[in-house]
């Protein structure tokens, strides 16, 4: 059963993210959502089996910076990697989102092809 | 590669936008040229737009018909969309925010770090926006988003099966 998280502030993403990942043939059994980092740390608590979280930088309430330094920051039982899928794309973004505890990068607008060879690290591919 | 000038910058709209449109809208879109416009020539249906800040501040925004809107969701999504819903005006949130964020990322050399807020979408028919006030070149939207520009917008209008759209920009050097 593998369970990801997408958070981003854009429904239309989640979905375009969503129907990528299915079409490319990753495997996802169940996904869940959130708008923003709050919406996030909700999700998290009440979903300690998430295997992946996809990860907006620029949201309303709780950017995905702060979400993922907040994440970091608590004693979960286990480590949920965290790719960062933003237009955020210059190097010391990058830098900043991995030092923060971000483990894989995706700049949009991202390929269907794109997306699959940066979750094929974090997801099995059929 | 040659440093974006405000000369040329209308070639990296241009391409950022077909970078946008062939990757994630399967739609075939054709650019023709460019020119300035006085923003109280502007009508629309719709508009999304993201402001930026830092060293140069202003706005990146998409006008469109509301046709146009509906075409593009339809092919962002995969699937048939009839009605200006909040999908349409989440879509065209996301497109602007996609052009805005490529663009930022290409003219980093010469305009510097910018930040770009979360997009706005206003979504109505045959929409306008005027300065509210000239003679400080505030650039004022009937709704109340504002900017600070001394410029007409720069627009540059794309088409696609007979719609069309203009990806514009205004941009200030902050003292």
């Amino acid at each position: 059963m593998t369970k990801v998280l997408l958070v981003d502030d854009s429904a239309v993403m989640r979905k375009i993210i969503q129907r990528n990942i299915k079409e490319t043939g990753l495997v996802v059994d169940e996904f869940v959502e959130a708008g923003d980092g709050n919406q996030a740390l909700d999700k998290v608590n009440a979903n300690g089996d998430l295997d992946l979280i996809l990860l907006d930088w620029n949201m309303p309430n709780m950017s995905g910076i702060e979400f993922v330094k907040t994440l970091r920051s608590l004693n979960l039982s286990k480590r949920i990697p965290v790719v960062m899928v933003t237009t955020e794309g210059s190097d010391a973004k990058v830098s900043e989102a991995k030092e923060s505890g971000a483990d894989g990068y995706l700049t949009k607008p991202f390929t269907a092809d794109q997306l699959r060879d940066t979750l094929g690290d974090y997801l099995l591919v059929n | 590669m040659p440093a974006t000038t405000y000369d040329n910058i209308v070639e990296d709209i241009i391409s950022c936008t077909n970078e946008v449109f062939e990757t994630m809208i399967p739609m075939e879109i054709k650019c023709d040229g460019s020119f300035y416009q006085k923003e109280d020539m502007i009508s629309t249906d719709v508009i999304s737009l993201v402001s930026f800040t830092g060293e140069h501040s202003g706005i990146i925004a998409f006008f469109g018909t509301t046709n146009m809107a509906i075409k593009i969701t339809s092919k962002m999504l995969g699937m048939e969309i009839t009605d200006m819903d909040q999908d349409v005006k989440d879509a065209m949130g996301e497109l602007t925010n996609m052009i805005g964020g490529n663009l930022k990322n290409k003219v980093f050399e010469t305009f510097g770090a910018m930040h770009l807020s979360v997009p706005i979408v206003i979504a109505g028919a045959n929409m306008s926006i005027s300065s509210s006030s000239k003679e400080k070149g505030d650039v004022k939207f009937s709704t109340g988003v504002t900017c600070d520009s001394t410029n007409s917008w720069m627009m540059t209008p794309f088409s696609s099966e007979g719609e069309t759209f203009n990806i514009g920009l205004v941009v200030k050097k902050n003292d």
